[in-house]
This record gives C-alpha cells, structure tokens and sequence, in this order.
C-alpha cells in the first residue's frame, strides 16, 4: 500500500496520505466483525422466515462490498463536495420520507419501508447524515449561533415526518445528534443546561403521547425487563469469557431479532465476552478518535458536520449495546456495521466515508490549489 | 483541546465504559443466575447409581433436555401447538395446545426429546418454549434385570425394585452408589438361556435365578416377559411381575428333595429303606399314582430319582402332619419372606395337616410357594441346614448362622449325595461337563378353575454346584411348556423342558463365577453320602452310565 508517492499528487495518492488511516483499519476491523457476527447470528432467523440459511448473510456480504465502496468513495471528497452531496441527498431523502406515509410499506406495525421493484429503503436511514450535513452547513455560514433559527427549520421537518411513521427513536436520535451539534457550535452554557431540561421534556412527551414508548418505559423500570432483553442477558452470560463457539450459540435460537437490534448478545454468546468487550472498544476508538481528529480541524462546517456524524454513529452504538446488557431500556436501534440491514449499512458507510472526508490532515490542499 | 468536545468524548467514554464494565460483570462468577436458571435441574431428582457386584453400571442418571413452555409467551397457541405437533414424535396437537393455551407459568410439553427434536423446535423459533435440563435414570442395559431393578417415577421416586427399595440411599444426601450382588454377565446367561429355552418350548412365561448358597445373594434373577424400565407403563401387567416372587406356586417333584430331607432328619426313614410304590396310594377317598410308575418297592434315593409321589408320600405320612409342618416352618416356607427387595407373596399353607395335606404335600402340592422361597430352602438344605435371607445386595462375607439348624451337617451331606445321583442316575438331561451338579426336576400340573389338567403343566428344574461344596444354587421355571419341535407332545415334562436350559446356564456361569470344575474324586465322596458302598473307581472313570446304580 506504500505505493503511492509523497509527491503522487493524483486523487487516490492524495487521499492515502492525508486519510486517518487508524481510523479507517478500524472500521474496516468492525465491518470484518459485524459480518461474522451476521454470518454466525442469522440463519435461525432466516429459516424461521423460511428463507434460506445463508439468506442475511448472503446479502449482508454484498451490501458490505457496496458499503466499502460507498465508504472508499465519500472519503475521497473535499468538504465541498461533502457539502453538496450532502445537501442533495437531503432533498432527495427528505422527499422519500415525506412519500413513506403514502406509499410506505408496513413491517411490524410501523411504516419505515419504501419498495421499489424488490428493493426495499429506509429513508430515515439516509436523512439521518443529510440532515446533519445540512445542519452544518447553516450553522457554519455564521458567526456563532446565528444562524440557529435557520438551522432548525430543516430538523423540525425531519422530526415531525419521523413522528408520523411512528419513529420515535429515530426522531429523538436526530434531536439528540441536533443539540449535540448547537453545543459544539458554542451554545451558552445557560441554554445547554435548558436544552437538556427540554430534552427531558420530550422524552415526558413521548412517554405519554406514545403506547409503546410508555410501556417499554415502564417496563424498564419496573425491573422486568422484557422478554428480548432477559433472553439477551442470557446469551450474554451463557458464552462466558469465550464464548460457545462459533454456531454453538443456542439462546440466539430464541432471540427473535438475532440478527438486527440484538446481534452483540447472540455474537457474544458464541464468541464470548472478551470479544464483546472488543467490540465495545471498537466503537469507543472510531468515536474518540473522530472526536480528537475533529479538534484539530481548522474549518468550522467540517469540524461540525464530523462532530453530528460522529455523534449520530456513537449514539446508536451506545443506545443500542446499553439495550443488550440490559442497562438502557429497549429501544430499535441497530448496531452500526453489525446489524443486518442495507439501508442502515449504506447510509453509515456514507456517513461514515464523509467523517474520514471532513477529518482528512490537509484539507487546504485544495484551498491552496 | 476543545473544552467542549471534551465533554463530548468524556461523555462517550462514560457510556462505552458503562457497557464494558458490565460485560465484565456479567462474567463475574454469581452474575450466571440468569443462564443457571436456563438449565435449572431441580436437585432432588438427582439419584445415584446401582451397580452390580463388579461395579458396572446398571442404573444411572444423566441430565437430559426436556421441552418447556411459558404460556405467557405463546401468541397463538394453536399455530404454535400445530408447529410443535409436526416435529415432536408421537405428540398430540391437542393436548400440546390446552397446555399452552393453560393458565400457567411453567408446563412440560415433552419429557423427552431427542437431538433431531431440539434442533427441529430451535428453528420453530418459538418464544414461549425452551429447554430444561433435568435429571433423567437410564439403565444402560435395557430391560436386562429389570424386575430385580425396578424403575422411577417421572420425578425419579424409586417405584419399584432396588429402585423402590434403595430409595432413601439413592436420593440421599450422600448419594452412594449401591452395589447389589447381581452380576451381569450371569444375569445375561441366564435371561439368554430361559429365554431361548421359553422360544423353544413356547412357554407363556418364566422364571430363573442364582443364589449363592452361602450368602443369600442373589447373583441372578429374571422374570419373562421382561419390560423395559425406561417406559415401565407401556409394558402390560403381567410383564411387569416378578414371577420370582410376586406369585406362588405348587412347585410339584422339586418338593421332593425337602421331603426326603426332613425324613432323614427326623429318623423316619434312613437311606438304606424301602418305599413301597407298587399300584397306588389310598387315603380316604384320595388316591395317590406315580407318573412314571416303577410297581416295586424302592429305596429312598431310588424315590427321587424316579420322582415316585407314592413313596414320597409314604414319607410324609411316617413323619406326621405335625413333624412335617414344624420343618416348613422352620425353613420359612409359611410366611412371606422379608428381605431389601421388599416382602414376597404369602405362601398358601394348608389349613390343617391331615394325613392328606401331608401326604400331598410331600411331592409338591397343597403348599404353594414362590420360587424365591424355595430357592433359599434348598440353598439352607445344601449348606449349613438354616434357612437362607435372600440379599440383593454385595455381601462381603457368608450369613452368621443364627440359632440351631433346622438340618443336621449329617443330613446335608446326604441330600448332596442324593441330588447328585438324582441327577446322573436319573432320566433328566441336567448334567454338566466338567461339574458334578447335584439336582432335581418338577412338573407340576397346572390347576385351572380347579381341577389339576392334564398336559398344561408347570415345570421346574432346581441345580446346586459344585454339589460335593455347593456354592451356586439354580432354580428354573417354564410355564406352560410344549414339546420341542419334533419331539413327542408329552415332552413338556422337566426333564426335558428346563433341567438342559438349566445345565446350559450352569456351564455358562461356572467360569463366569470362577467356580473350578469338579474333580472326579469327589464323586466317590458323593456316592459315600448318598448311602452307596464305596464304588470301583474304575466304574466312575466309565462315566456317569457306569456309575449308575444297577436297578433292581
């Protein structure tokens, strides 16, 4: 790989030497885990659905190769055109979930899922690092927090759209991932101390606007912790340090969604707790070491646009191992790169390749040219 | 750095650490509750081994997967109840849908399942079921002494047998293995040898065992029809009995060594006198015949050897009803036998010793005991002269004689002597290469609604050996035998229905007992106590056909 150059000024020369490449060898080592961990945790899932064995797996194996080129290839932009694609695919993101309640298809009681011929898209998935970009983008066109006003606009849209599917974890990620992002902007610390008091508040709201919500809420705090989570717990303690073996896992037979928002616990029955706390690590690293990267980014709409990427990426990570060691309540939220799922895989790689994009050494290359 | 995305990544930090310290806890020893409960085995159902006298396995628990429900968690319970329908062998869509359409917490939808079963039901994905692992007997050798084992409930109580009777140190809290004094390889002998012998005479049933004639032990003992102790409720009734002991029978000629033997004792008949057996025996209005009638006067030995009912009788009738019921008393033929095993059928005593009572029951009748009772009489009768207590249990060393014997060491050898010559003399085919045996036959007729019939008999076969030291006794029982195929139809008697099973098993248990063949000198000991001068050795080098007494 020591190929290119120094002096190599072509794109992909250009881009070896000024990629983080830690960060990068990082998320390649988390793909690499997450698709064993769809290989090994999807086929009971798969035959229940009468489908065949290798059928997640299969195609998780080619949404992956998309996603490392969809990854490869944001990585090479300039924050420029991070910015562009980003503000296009707000649009067009924007204007899927606007279709979903329309022509949307129904999948365990919630409409999230556009068809088109066979395929099927999550569009959430996509406005997720949209939306983030764009919200960038306005808050760093000026000083400070001026341009807070504008900058809410396009998150209330996306927002009340994702309340109607109902998508209420999606819409409170978006929230969180917005405040994240008004902070780094340089919100006053008497407004940081009143968002998080509002954040509260909509979390009231949800609690008592919304069925679901309220009872897996109570649920959590009444210490019965759910039928998934129980089972999650077990396969946790089942594999012990190292694991059952790889397809020796028996409790993830019984864990319904195996192979999405409870992977971790049906991988680490196998593999044990040891290579759970690998992954745990994992994650850790790619979200600090963005996070160190980004402080050293001289140019305001990618540091914050990096920060809202990074954040949304840690969030649903956190939420959703907090889920399956049973410390948070359960809540729908894959695993980033681990789960199975295109849509999610895809719009993360996106997300992704943009953060190595915006976190590049010497972004001022191409100012300088 | 940045103060604010120092926050930030301290933020991160705290929650990534939060899930890794309790991954870390969840590993921690205590933190396996959840998965212990998973496959939860309640303690009291652990039970331990029987082994026989060697040391191998006969029964033993291993922890088994059994298939459970939590109602709760069933959506729709005759889906649900249909899908687990068509993987479970031999399941009822019925019933597995009332016990998940049931208001509890906790049912058991299988109590066994096998692999195929469990790997079919995981991919059923169902929610609600899960495994249990629990305690489960198996017997490694499949319905192998099974009446002498027993079996358990589903909640592995001892419910018969050494199961039953063992119970409380089974499932104590030490959980010691029990040693019985079964060996297996005879008990596999002999379940082989009576069972060949019931195909080959097409018996209904049968019933065989070994004791040791010093100890009580019993090495061996088999019921046919067997059952398998796993699913003891399949098996029908009648299978599930041990002839040995749960039922008592009028045990015909084999009766006659006891009698003879008492007569000796008592002094009402020395060896050297004669029995007058010619035409028949009138008592009252009973009359008394021989089946194979000699119509001459016979000597005592002669009268077992011939099995003669009318001599036997004569014996009966010079002892007395009361000398006679004071011996089977004695030797513990009136009352039930109270052994680990539990307690044996009552025998049936004749309600007043009259001359007839007495007379009948010197050959074999009108005193109806089980095999066990008289396998433990002729086991005292060949050894020290007490009555023996069968044990299922490895004894480490030979029964304490209690009290007076009921036989003097006098009258022991002479019966020795007088089974040998019984048996080498006689017509039976029960002699073994290699092994002097002493024995005796009996075939008693069968009484239905009543009346004694004819052709429809019971026979018996009892063997001691080596008999110059007997170490072994060997009793046999055929009900209801036919004639070999091939042989004529009157060939159901003992002689040649269960003296040549029982002669095969003893050549097949004395190496396996390492019993030591028997030298040719002690036929001479034999002869000597069965009240014949010293022979010319030459004769007994002859063979058995040489020996023979010449008949008069």
């Amino acid at each position: 790989m020591t190929a290119f150059s120094r002096t190599d000024n072509s794109l992909v020369a250009n881009w070896w030497w000024t990629v983080d490449r830690p960060l990068l060898a990082v998320l390649g080592l988390l793909a690499a885990t997450g698709l064993v961990f769809v290989f090994t945790a999807s086929p009971p899932v798969a035959e229940l659905k009468n489908l065949n064995p290798w059928h997640f797996a299969v195609r998780q194996s080619i949404f992956l190769g998309l996603a490392v080129v969809v990854l490869l290839t944001a990585s090479l932009l300039a924050p420029l055109g991070v910015r562009r694609i980003g503000t296009f695919l707000f649009i067009v993101s924007l204007g899927l979930l606007a279709l979903v309640p329309l022509i949307g298809v129904e999948v365990n009681g919630a409409v999230r899922w556009l068809n088109f011929g066979g395929l099927s898209l999550q569009p959430s998935e996509f406005v997720k690092p949209a939306l983030i970009i764009v919200t960038a983008h306005v808050l760093a066109s000026q000083e400070g927090l001026r341009a807070l006003p504008q900058a809410m606009l396009p998150v209330a849209v996306v927002t009340v759209l994702l309340l109607m599917q109902p998508d209420v974890g999606t819409a409170l990620l978006v929230l969180v991932v917005f405040a994240a992002m008004v902070f780094m902007a340089g919100l006053a610390w008497p407004w940081v101390v009143g968002m998080a008091s509002a954040s509260v508040g909509v979390l009231v709201l949800a609690y008592h606007s919304f069925g679901h919500v309220q009872s897996r809420i109570d649920g959590f705090l009444a210490a019965d912790s759910g039928f998934q989570v129980e089972r999650a717990i077990q396969a946790l303690t089942a594999g012990g340090w190292f694991g059952q073996g790889p397809g020796e896992g028996v409790i993830k037979n019984r864990l319904p969604d195996s192979h999405a928002d409870f992977i971790f616990a049906a991988g680490v029955e196998e593999f044990g707790l040891l290579i759970g706390i690998v992954v745990v690590l994992l994650f850790a690293s790619i979200v600090l070491r963005a996070l160190i990267l980004a402080d050293r980014q001289p140019d305001r709409f990618a540091q914050l646009a990096a920060i809202g990427l990074i954040t949304q990426f840690g969030l649903q990570a956190a939420i959703n191992l907090g889920v399956n060691v049973a410390i948070l309540p359960a809540k729908g939220m894959t695993l980033p790169f681990v789960s199975y799922g295109g849509s999610s895989l895809i719009a993360l790689a996106l997300g992704c390749g943009m953060v190595l994009a915006l976190l590049r050494r010497t972004p001022s290359i191409v100012v300088i040219r | 750095m940045n103060g604010r995305i120092l926050v930030l990544a301290a933020c991160f930090a705290g929650v990534f650490g939060a899930v890794g310290l309790r991954l870390v806890d969840l590993g921690l020893p205590g933190n396996d509750a959840p998965a212990q409960r998973f496959v939860a085995a309640a303690p009291e159902t652990a039970r331990a081994d029987l082994l026989d006298r060697e040391g191998r396995v006969l029964a033993t628990t291993v922890m088994a997967p059994r298939l459970v429900a939590d109602p709760r968690h069933v959506r729709d319970v005759q889906a649900e109840a249909q899908a687990l329908a068509a993987v479970l062998e031999g399941a009822s869509e019925a019933r597995l849908a009332r016990l998940l359409g049931s208001e509890r917490h906790h049912v058991v939808l299988a109590r066994e399942i096998g692999p195929r079963e469990i790997e079919a039901v995981r991919r059923l994905g169902l929610p609600a079921v899960s495994f249990e692992y629990h305690h489960v007997r198996l017997y490694p050798n499949g319905p192998l002494a099974a009446h002498v084992l027993g079996y358990v409930d589903v909640d592995n109580q001892g419910l018969s047998g050494a199961e039953r009777a063992f119970d409380a140190r089974l499932r104590g809290p030490d959980r010691e293995p029990v040693r019985l004094a079964l060996d297996l390889a005879v008990q596999m002998a002999i379940e082989e040898e009576l069972d060949r012998a019931i195909r080959r005479h097409r018996a209904k049933a049968g019933a065989a065992m070994v004791m040791d004639a010093r100890t009580g032990e019993l090495v061996a003992a088999a019921s046919l029809p067997s059952f398998d102790p796993h699913q003891p409720a399949r098996a029908d009734e009648d299978a599930r009995k041990d002839l040995n002991v749960t039922q008592t029978f009028e045990l015909g000629s084999v009766f006659k060594v006891l009698t003879v033997a008492v007569g000796l004792e008592k002094g009402a008949i020395g060896l050297h006198d004669q029995l007058d057996a010619r035409g028949s025996l009138r008592i009252g209005r009973q009359t008394i015949g021989d089946f194979r009638p000699r119509n001459r006067v016979l000597t005592v030995p002669e009268s077992l050897i011939h099995s003669s009912n009318i001599a036997n009788a004569r014996i009966g009738l010079k002892l007395g009803g009361e000398r006679y019921r004071e011996f089977v008393e004695a030797m513990g033929l009136t009352q039930p036998l109270v052994f680990e095993g539990g307690t044996t059928a009552r025998p049936q005593v004749p309600g007043r010793w009259s001359d007839i009572a007495v007379a009948t029951v010197a050959f074999g009748h009108g005193l109806a005991i089980t095999p066990l009772h008289y396998t433990a009489a002729v086991a005292g009768m060949l050894t020290d002269g007490r009555p023996r207590t069968p044990t299922l249990l490895a004894q480490d060393a030979i029964q304490e004689p209690e009290g007076e014997p009921v036989l003097s060491p006098r009258v022991v050898e002479a019966m020795r002597g007088l089974t040998w010559r019984t048996l080498h003399d006689g017509r039976s085919q029960g002699r073994v290469e290699g092994y002097w045996v002493g024995g005796k036959t009996g075939t008693a007729r069968k009484v239905v609604n009543g009346r004694y019939q004819t052709g429809v008999v019971r026979s018996s076969f009892v063997a001691a050996f080596p008999i110059d030291d007997p170490q072994y006794v060997v009793f046999a029982m055929l009900d209801e035998p036919k004639a070999a195929e091939g042989h004529p139809r009157d060939r159901i008697t003992a002689g040649w229905v269960t003296a040549p099973a029982v002669s095969r098993m003893v050549a097949r248990i004395g190496p396996i007992l390492g019993v030591a063949p028997s030298s040719p000198d002690a036929a001479t000991t034999l002869a000597v106590w069965s009240g014949q001068t010293p022979p010319v050795r030459a004769q007994l080098e002859g063979g058995a056909d040489a020996a023979r007494e010449p008949r008069g």
